[in-house]
């Protein structure tokens, strides 16, 4: 069976299935197609009496026959690699400016932007850019990838530290606008109709075929939960001097 | 047939090793698709119905991992197209229609079919065994 398999030490269905959908989701797969093939294999063993792994082989190789058999129209557009940057690139500065802004504001002084947050950022983006692509790679190869991008962040968290010449001074206001104004441009039109999620859903009920842990829900709200509350912290504690 | 690598009886993927006549690989390949457009001519069916219908054909015992993406490439070709049906006592069926096309096409590939095989058993000696047990698909058989 394949690396892929062995993903999940809880698997949401069986270790078969959870290949089986992985690598048709890495395949592009739309979620209602991935539905369709899995209620299929779901019949099929339960007419025959077969096991998955009888009845269609390994997981990987099967989903890559299926995915082969479909039509264009089966298979979601991934982003360009260029759509990921900007999406990064936009969150990213617009953090830094409501940030800065907000620690300028609570400080009654002008905002700065050091030449080590700008290098960070753009660090930041090109691996935020690259991860999409290097999925697959990062399912099959965890840890020597994990470590790479793990070694890249540390090199980004340590940037502002280490280069601290000032790149941009403005007024607090000024960043905090455009901090803002960057981020809601930047996730406004995502959000107002483009990142819906593809779920699969069993063609049969109607519904998901396997039960999603209540967190994963809440995960999407991680990140603005974490930048409303470092703005929190930013205007509320009192500046060291 | 002199160009064949494998015997008949070698393993075949996708095709139980304990059924009865085995046939090679390629053979199969060849004629797989035909078999199912055929057999969907008789009317819907759906996936089990098919792998039991060729089995019983004698084709051998035709894996879930060969069968349904075959029956995938069909509909996405517009030969056939799916529904789910509610499944009585179990889960929901998958049942295949042929289109209009599709029943076109069947009866277009199965007049080739027969032209080949006809051309190809010139070339061929005669060989001693029983015609009948040369297991031609019966809808073959039938036209």
């Amino acid at each position: 069976m394949t690396k892929i398999s062995k993903l999940s030490a809880r698997p949401l269905m069986d270790p078969w299935r959870d290949a089986f959908v992985l690598r048709l989701r890495l395949l592009d797969t739309r979620g209602a197609v991935i539905g369709d093939a899995l209620a299929q294999v779901d019949s099929h063993c339960a007419e025959t009496g077969e096991k998955p792994d009888a009845a269609f082989g390994d997981p990987d190789e099967y989903a890559r026959t299926v995915a082969a058999a479909l039509p264009a129209t089966a298979r979601v557009v991934p982003p360009s690699p260029w759509n990921t940057a900007a999406l990064a690139a936009g969150t990213m500065l617009g953090v830094l400016g409501v940030l800065s802004g907000t620690a300028a504001l609570a400080d009654g002084s002008p905002g700065t932007l050091s030449w080590g947050s700008l290098a960070s950022l753009a660090c930041m983006v090109a691996v935020a850019a690259t991860l999409p692509a290097a999925l697959e790679q990062l399912i099959e190869r965890r840890w020597p990838l994990t470590v790479a991008i793990t070694a890249a962040l540390a090199v980004c968290a340590a940037l502002p530290a280490l280069w601290r010449h000032e790149a941009l001074r403005a007024p607090g206001t000024v960043l905090l606008g455009c901090g803002a104004v960057l981020l809601l441009a930047t996730w406004l039109p995502p959000l107002a109709g483009r990142l819906r999620p593809d779920r699969i859903v069993d063609p049969r009920s109607g519904l998901e075929p396997f039960t999603v842990p209540p967190w994963i829900r809440w995960v999407g709200w991680l990140p603005a939960t974490v930048l409303v509350a470092a703005i929190l912290l930013i205007a509320l504690l009192p500046t060291p001097h | 047939m002199s160009g064949t690598s494998s015997p008949p009886g070698a393993d075949v993927p996708g095709v139980q090793a304990d059924s009865e006549p085995r046939w090679p690989t390629e053979w199969l390949r060849g004629v797989l698709e035909l078999c199912v457009l055929g057999i969907l001519t008789e009317g819907p069916a759906h996936g089990y119905a098919l792998a039991v219908r060729l089995e019983g054909a004698g084709l051998g015992a035709v894996k879930g991992g060969t069968l349904y993406p075959l029956l995938t490439r069909l509909e996405t070709d517009g030969l056939v197209t799916s529904s789910w049906q509610a499944g009585t006592g179990g889960p929901g069926r998958k049942v295949f229609v042929l289109t209009e096309t599709g029943s076109t096409e069947a009866l277009r590939r199965t007049a080739r079919w027969a032209q080949f095989t006809e051309r190809t058993r010139r070339l061929l000696p005669v060989p001693d065994a029983d015609p009948a047990d040369l297991c031609l698909p019966s809808f073959l058989e039938q036209r």
